[in-house]
């Protein structure tokens, strides 16, 4: 209880902070990930209190609830994916289409292969969501680190916690439906260490964060050098792979 | 569910997590790499001037004429040192990839506007070259020494060089000529 009862003041805290705070308009998403994170909070404490933890409607009604807030947090992880690379119009392009497919497919992957009866499959289909959630922070991290864009501390721990998150329950899921019963109790207490880690996190990346970015970075006045000299590179490259690929298919020196 | 999912979803968080750690650390290479990039251009007339000793060292007419006239041992020695020379060049290869990977890196952040045609174009390239590139390196290290059009890949990576050159020296004039006309327009 006092582990909840700490995970829920720490979220309202990041809530306000972000709500009636300066850096508002920078989190739109996450400030509504976290929102409804109380909200989902708040209707577990009525339906808890009125019906039991034991009865069947609770438990579809909490899980239910968990759709929602898991999808919140995906918006909020492709909030974070379009703060950091949206600048870079052609890069995000590419970036978002690869980041949200390879998702999906993680999701559906999931899905299907862990499908397991009723019970275990609203597990199943929080691990694909949470699969789906870290590959959009991880994917991002990739493209970050291929492009070298910058990045600024705040939003790496941003990107942290959102992945390390995900990540952490995926493990704490994967455990509780394979030892259901003798991990069952630990479960929750897990979790919600793992959430107070997560928030933490959060809250040092929002304090950190000193403003917007720029619409556009600070560099060439137009784009006419890209043009000119991407499609020579791309040529050049496809030469080089060419050459490659009659090293492999070549046929021994005739003597 | 089964003992197969469980592993492979932890296996995939652990990785993704890992895959943050690694990627949120600071990059130490990247000033080196945009120099290696720079220096492809100075690099690639070298690859000429040792382009025809390469060449010779891997006729297959030698390797005979070797075992003709020194023995299987002296053979042995060149057919390895052939083999020693293929790895070099498929380095060689690999490099300036790498290096024009990394100026299409700088080219694309530095511009505000880019296509995301051409940034498909590579990433795609850059799959299918790094796997043909593993395969070729197999095929060698499990003995095949078939020696490719070596004269011809030497000249490519020659006019790759012309050609960067030439495109780098016309973002130089662009440059100075954008510079020109922002003094002219300040004044």
């Amino acid at each position: 209880l006092l582990l909840w009862a700490l995970s829920a003041l720490l979220t309202l805290a990041l809530f306000c902070y972000i709500l009636f705070g300066t850096k508002r308009s920078l989190f739109p998403l996450f400030a509504a990930y976290l929102g409804t994170n109380l909200l989902q909070t708040v209707l577990q404490l009525v339906v808890y209190q009125y019906y039991g933890t034991v009865a069947k409607f609770p438990y579809g009604l909490i899980w239910g609830s968990q759709a929602v807030v898991v999808t919140a947090r995906a918006l909020a992880a492709a909030e974070f994916c379009r703060r950091v690379l949206g600048m870079y119009r052609g890069v995000w392009a590419v970036a978002w289409r690869i980041l949200f497919l390879s998702g999906l497919l993680i999701l559906t992957v999931a899905v299907y292969f862990g499908r397991d009866g009723m019970r275990l499959a609203v597990m199943t289909l929080d691990i694909g969501s949470e699969g789906f959630v870290a590959t959009l922070a991880a994917g991002t991290f990739l493209f970050v680190r291929n492009y070298d864009v910058p990045m600024e501390w705040s939003e790496k721990l941003f990107g942290m916690g959102l992945t390390v998150y995900s990540g952490l329950k995926i493990v704490n899921d994967a455990i509780v439906t394979r030892y259901v019963h003798t991990y069952g109790h630990a479960w929750n207490e897990i979790g919600m260490v793992v959430f107070i880690g997560a928030v933490a996190l959060w809250m040092a990346a929002v304090h950190g964060t000193v403003g917007a970015r720029a619409l556009k970075p600070a560099t060439k006045p137009d784009d006419s050098e890209y043009r000119t000299l991407i499609p020579v590179i791309n040529e050049r490259l496809w030469q080089l792979d060419e050459q490659l690929s009659r090293f492999w298919n070549v046929e021994q020196p005739k003597p | 569910v089964s003992g197969a999912f469980f592993i492979v979803a932890l296996i995939f968080a652990m990785a993704v997590m890992a895959l943050v750690i690694w990627t949120v650390r600071p990059s130490k290479g990247s000033g080196r790499r945009a120099r290696k990039s720079l220096e492809l251009l100075e690099s690639a007339p070298r690859h000429l001037c040792n382009m025809t000793s390469i060449r010779q060292a891997l006729d297959r007419n030698d390797v005979e004429y070797a075992r003709e006239k020194g023995g299987a041992q002296l053979a042995k020695r060149l057919r390895g040192d052939r083999r020693k020379v293929a790895f070099l060049y498929l380095a060689a290869i690999r490099s300036d990839f790498e290096g024009l990977l990394n100026l299409a890196r700088v080219a694309a952040l530095l511009s505000p506007e880019i296509s995301s045609l051409q940034e498909y174009d590579r990433l795609r390239l850059t799959v299918i070259f790094r796997a043909r590139f593993q395969l070729v390196r197999l095929r060698l290290l499990l003995g095949n020494a078939a020696m490719p059009q070596f004269g011809a890949l030497g000249q490519m990576v020659t006019s790759l060089a012309v050609q960067m050159e030439t495109a780098m020296a016309e973002l130089g004039e662009r440059a100075a000529r954008a510079a020109e006309l922002a003094v002219q327009s300040d004044r």
